[in-house]
């Protein structure tokens, strides 16, 4: 298995204990690496598109069955947002091989999407999924959202003993590329099809031009607008 | 500092709306949850801190205290908390904390509460009853949270602390949970009575242990 990290020079000589704490904002760390699907490079099979990078904590476990099943069955949704997924654990390949046969048999969805081996923590080190205080040895529940810049735009961490919640990721995915071609952002609870908030920069001249859908002035710097794209 | 699952959430002394916090005695032996806003008088935290306020019976039924915290000094929050009641009808009804020097923001430094306006972020952070961090969420300025996934999570984390389960992707509570693999199946027969269904060796269903005392959770949870 080939693991040549490349483009992290920042993490060069660092080891678990020292590895860095992504913050939104921050480059995706690149790596190369192998998976389910082969040979994977992370800057490369994301090209233009989005990403998300989730880490489960172990291969034939259960609640981690139940969620890559489905992301499985939510991929058309992720594909239709230009999204492109990807899992991790530190389990081998061989290991995600075998265990995808329960995945289809306990869900009914087929793993339709690469799963990454990292039984040398290589990606987990960059990404810090491992937390020693929750566990030394296996990855915790991290989602990372990349944008198309190949920056992190989201992280979500939850523990082992509680699985995600996938509709709220493609809430925020939604939110998150409507507010990157838009002034505008989202407010509590939003979902797509719903009012959004103008962004306070604009002011009301330029807000009448930009939102031709008109707009609502609830205080000066919280107006809604209906979504502009629908 | 970089923060993580299990590690202590650190403990604070700090004003607020509600006069002077000690975070670590104002949650006593119950839940807490954290969380930082990019700055007040902007309009998405403007939604949130009124949605959090609408939801505070949510919060008390499960046993934890909500604390808010930003840059914006207490005077800042007092004056905001009129805009908040105004603009989405719900008096702010937890405490805010003013964090003019980032003193709490360099405690919890990597999640970055709120760096400058440009990289602001809106953190949540779940402490259990033992002060250890249970979650993490990072969002950026342009998304609003939703905290109805907060409370499922809670949910999920309070019964997974009582009982010898865990909870299946996209769980809400009534939902069937997952018995703990390190239960071999001869004692789950006896922990669970209601039963479980094997689907593979490791997943093993059983309806929510103690389902009786959190009835009618989900409908108030879901409501709007």
């Amino acid at each position: 298995m080939t693991d040549t990290v490349a483009g992290a020079s920042g993490t060069a000589g660092m080891d678990e204990e020292e590895e860095m704490a992504l913050q939104l904002g921050d480059a995706a760390p690149d790596f190369t690496t192998d998976s389910t699907e082969g040979e994977i490079n992370l800057y490369k099979y994301l090209g233009d598109g989005w990403g998300i990078l989730f880490s489960h904590p172990k291969d034939f476990t259960p609640v981690c069955t139940t969620e890559l099943g489905e992301v499985a069955r939510l991929k058309g949704e992720f594909d239709k947002r230009n999204t492109k997924v990807l899992g991790v654990s530190v389990d081998p390949v061989s290991s995600h091989t075998e265990w995808s046969g329960d995945i289809k048999e306990a869900t009914g969805h087929a793993l339709n999407y690469p799963l990454l081996g990292d039984p040398d923590r290589k990606v987990a080190g960059l990404y810090g999924m491992i937390h020693p205080n929750a566990d030394n040895t296996l990855t915790v529940r991290s989602v990372f959202i990349i944008g198309p810049d190949k920056k992190v735009k989201l992280m979500i961490t939850y523990p082992a003993s509680t699985g995600r919640n996938f509709q709220e990721i493609l809430r925020v995915l939604d939110s998150l590329q409507l507010t990157a071609n838009y002034s505008v952002s989202t407010p509590v609870n939003w979902k797509d099809g719903e009012e959004v908030i103008i962004a306070p920069a604009i002011s009301d001249e330029d807000a009448k031009v930009k939102f031709p859908k008109g707009f609502r002035t609830v205080k000066k710097y919280l107006r809604y607008t209906p979504q502009p794209n629908r | 500092m970089t923060l993580r699952l299990g590690d202590y959430a650190p403990d604070f002394t700090a004003n607020s709306t509600e006069g002077w916090i000690a975070f670590h005695d104002y949650l006593g032996d119950g839940w807490g949850v954290l969380f930082s806003h990019p700055g007040d008088f902007t309009p998405v935290s403007t939604t949130e801190l009124g949605e959090v306020s609408r939801l505070i019976g949510e919060f008390e039924r499960r046993d934890t205290k909500v604390v808010g915290v930003s840059a914006g000094s207490v005077s800042s929050h007092l004056d905001w908390a009129d805009d908040i009641k105004e603009a989405t009808g719900h008096s702010l009804n937890f405490p805010l904390v003013g964090d003019p020097d980032r003193v709490i923001a360099s405690l919890y430094g990597a999640i970055r509460p709120f760096a400058d306006d440009s990289a602001a972020v809106r953190s949540v952070v779940v402490v259990g009853p033992d002060k250890r961090v249970e979650l993490l969420m990072s969002y950026p300025g342009s998304t609003g949270r939703d905290f109805t996934e907060v409370l499922r999570a809670l949910d999920s984390l309070q019964l997974a602390a009582r009982h010898p389960v865990v909870t299946p992707v996209n769980w809400e509570v009534g939902d069937e949970v997952i018995v703990a693999p390190v239960i071999p199946d001869e004692d789950a027969q006896v922990r669970f009575p209601l039963g479980f269904r094997t689907v593979t060796g490791y997943l093993r269903y059983t309806p929510q242990p103690g389902r009786e005392a959190g009835s009618g959770r989900r409908e108030e949870s879901r409501s709007r």
